[in-house]
């Protein structure tokens, strides 16, 4: 491997870690938040990817980073609405829920813009290569990178500098005193699920120009994040950013050296992580 | 009457645990609700608070009125937004967040718009508190969890504190510290409602006293004049 190639491979590792990063931080969000995970997320990342399609094509791409992470955040403020009846349920009832709107997400997205896969045309600015110390990278890889980090720099200090998310880890040891200091946490759970919805959005509009996806891509693209929340703990919010940077060299080293492994990488990953410390091994273990 | 308890039935799931509670507590004054453990005292805080809810399985009857509005049916947090600031048995302080964090989550202006308690004059009256800022509440002592869990509440400017068994599990030295705050505190014109055990810090801190015995009031007084002999019949003291 040449010193270029293994730069190449590294910051393809870092930019795609990024990027799961962004639909992963959400799911976090509302599991430590809210007690619920949303297996559905995947579906907003792909409504995120299509409504890109659509939107880039009339107000240009940079401005859908902004425009749809919101208009898939605002959407999210009804799924939430409409489903609050069965938060704090079973956990059956919520996977089943969570992928039942999930189901209905890509249905819709299918009858809106059809089963063709589709790849948005890069602007001029962000297609093509940079020489960085004589090394040239996709120009596209580095403003992943680029945008991720200043959403995981943005969510950070949401979490550990704002009320909300003082809030947010006051609600997930007790929530009723919450409550009671006057605070509605019905209200901070809608803004925390489009916090985290929106995220995923976000997440879909980066991949929009990268690989095409089918519809049906957001019941199964959940699937393939997994890894990265069990590897960076459950409920441990600062664990994902470097779980999904972890997932994404060893997925980037691994179509490299082990091709033919390339699919059981991070689950194998996993497994041997939640050997370590199945809380997540980014996560402070208790009087250690 | 800024509080006003009128025959106030509270179950939990089927079980009946406040029998016809009425109670009133003047404006800037400090009521007490003495009694043994598991009699109820708890139970009628936690029913204030609108926390015997149908969504938790549980059940509130009568009314209870704070400045003439009923709070039976209101959610818990338009309940603690009226003015009340509650101090639950056990603290409550949250774990994972700092000392300052965990007065910050609670700031918020008064009804009446007063912002008198903020961090800086809650640290003034509590100085150990801006000592142990950075700390995690689960890293704090049972005193400075106690001050912490009066000081988050002090920070909603409240009109009116519930205050449940502050002086549980701490050392003497310390129960007579937050003697003198909620001195303090009924001086600057506090109205509270404080559940208790320890008679004498209850003697100190509150004018009237309730005793309530399997969830109904069976005494009333002045709490300076309870004889020793109630004392001895409904406190085993
Ligand atoms: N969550 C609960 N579910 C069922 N019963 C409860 C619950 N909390 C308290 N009780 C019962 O209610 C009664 C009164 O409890 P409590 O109000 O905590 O008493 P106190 O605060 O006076 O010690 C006790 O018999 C207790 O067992
Ligand atoms: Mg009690």
């Amino acid at each position: 491997m040449t010193i270029s190639f293994f730069f190449q491979t590294l910051i393809s590792g870092i930019s795609n870690g990024m990027v799961s990063y962004l639909m992963i931080a959400g799911v976090s969000l509302i599991i430590s938040g809210m007690s619920m995970v949303n297996f559905g997320q995947g579906a907003f990342y792909v409504l995120g990817t299509y409504l890109t399609y659509t939107i880039a094509a009339k107000i240009g791409f940079v401005p859908s980073l902004l425009i749809v992470p919101l208009i898939v955040a605002v959407i999210g403020y009804f799924v939430e609405k409409a489903t609050r009846p069965l938060f704090g349920k079973d956990m059956l009832y919520i996977m089943l829920l969570t992928y039942g709107v999930a189901y209905m997400l890509c249905d819709i997205i299918v009858m809106i813009w059809g089963y063709s896969i589709r790849l948005l045309s890069l602007p001029s600015f962000l297609s093509g290569g940079v020489q960085i110390f004589g090394i040239t990278f996709p120009v596209y890889y580095i403003f992943e990178i680029v945008i991720s980090g200043i959403t995981a720099f943005a969510f950070w200090i949401m979490i550990n500098k704002t009320k909300l998310g003082m809030l947010t880890r006051a609600i997930i040891s007790d929530r009723p005193m919450v409550a009671n200091l006057g605070v509605n946490v019905n209200k901070m759970f809608s803004v925390l699920f489009m916090i985290g919805i929106g995220i995923a959005g976000l997440g879909g509009v980066l991949n929009a120009p990268v690989t095409g996806m089918s519809p049906k891509e957001g019941l199964s693209v959940f699937g393939n994040v997994m890894p990265i929340l069990c590897i960076g703990g459950l409920r441990n919010m600062d664990g994902c950013l470097p779980a999904a940077l972890l997932v994404g060299l060893v997925n980037a080293f691994g179509a490299v050296y082990l091709p033919q492994y390339y699919n059981v990488l991070p689950a194998a990953l996993m497994v041997i992580c939640m050997f370590i410390n199945p809380q997540g091994i980014f996560t402070k273990r208790e009087g250690r | 009457m800024i509080l006003e308890l009128k025959d106030v039935h509270s179950y939990y799931d089927k079980s009946h645990i406040l029998n016809g509670v009425s109670l009133s507590v003047a404006e800037g004054t400090s009521v007490c609700l003495l009694g043994r453990n598991g009699v109820g005292k708890s139970t009628t805080m936690k029913t204030i608070m609108g926390m015997l809810n149908p969504k938790e399985h549980c059940r509130t009857e009568g009314s209870i009125t704070f400045e003439g509005k009923e709070l039976v049916g209101m959610k818990s947090h338009s309940i603690a937004r009226q003015g009340i600031a509650y101090v639950p048995q056990g603290r409550h302080i949250f774990p994972t967040l700092t000392t300052e964090e965990n007065l910050k989550v609670a700031a918020r202006v008064g009804v009446d718009g007063s912002n008198k308690w903020n961090l800086e004059s809650v640290y003034d009256f509590f100085p150990r508190l801006r000592e142990r800022r950075d700390s995690k509440g689960d890293k704090l002592s049972g005193g400075e969890k106690q001050m912490l869990a009066v000081a988050r509440g002090l920070m909603q400017n409240p009109r009116m504190m519930l205050l449940d068994e502050i002086t549980e599990g701490l050392a003497p030295i310390i129960v007579d510290q937050l003697a003198d705050m909620v001195q303090t505190l009924i001086a600057e014109g506090v109205t509270i409602l404080i559940a208790e055990q320890n008679v004498k810090f209850a003697m100190k801190v509150s004018s009237d006293c309730y005793i309530l015995e399997r969830g109904v009031i069976v005494h009333h007084q002045a709490t300076k004049e309870l004889s020793p002999e109630t004392r001895k019949q409904y406190l085993g003291l």
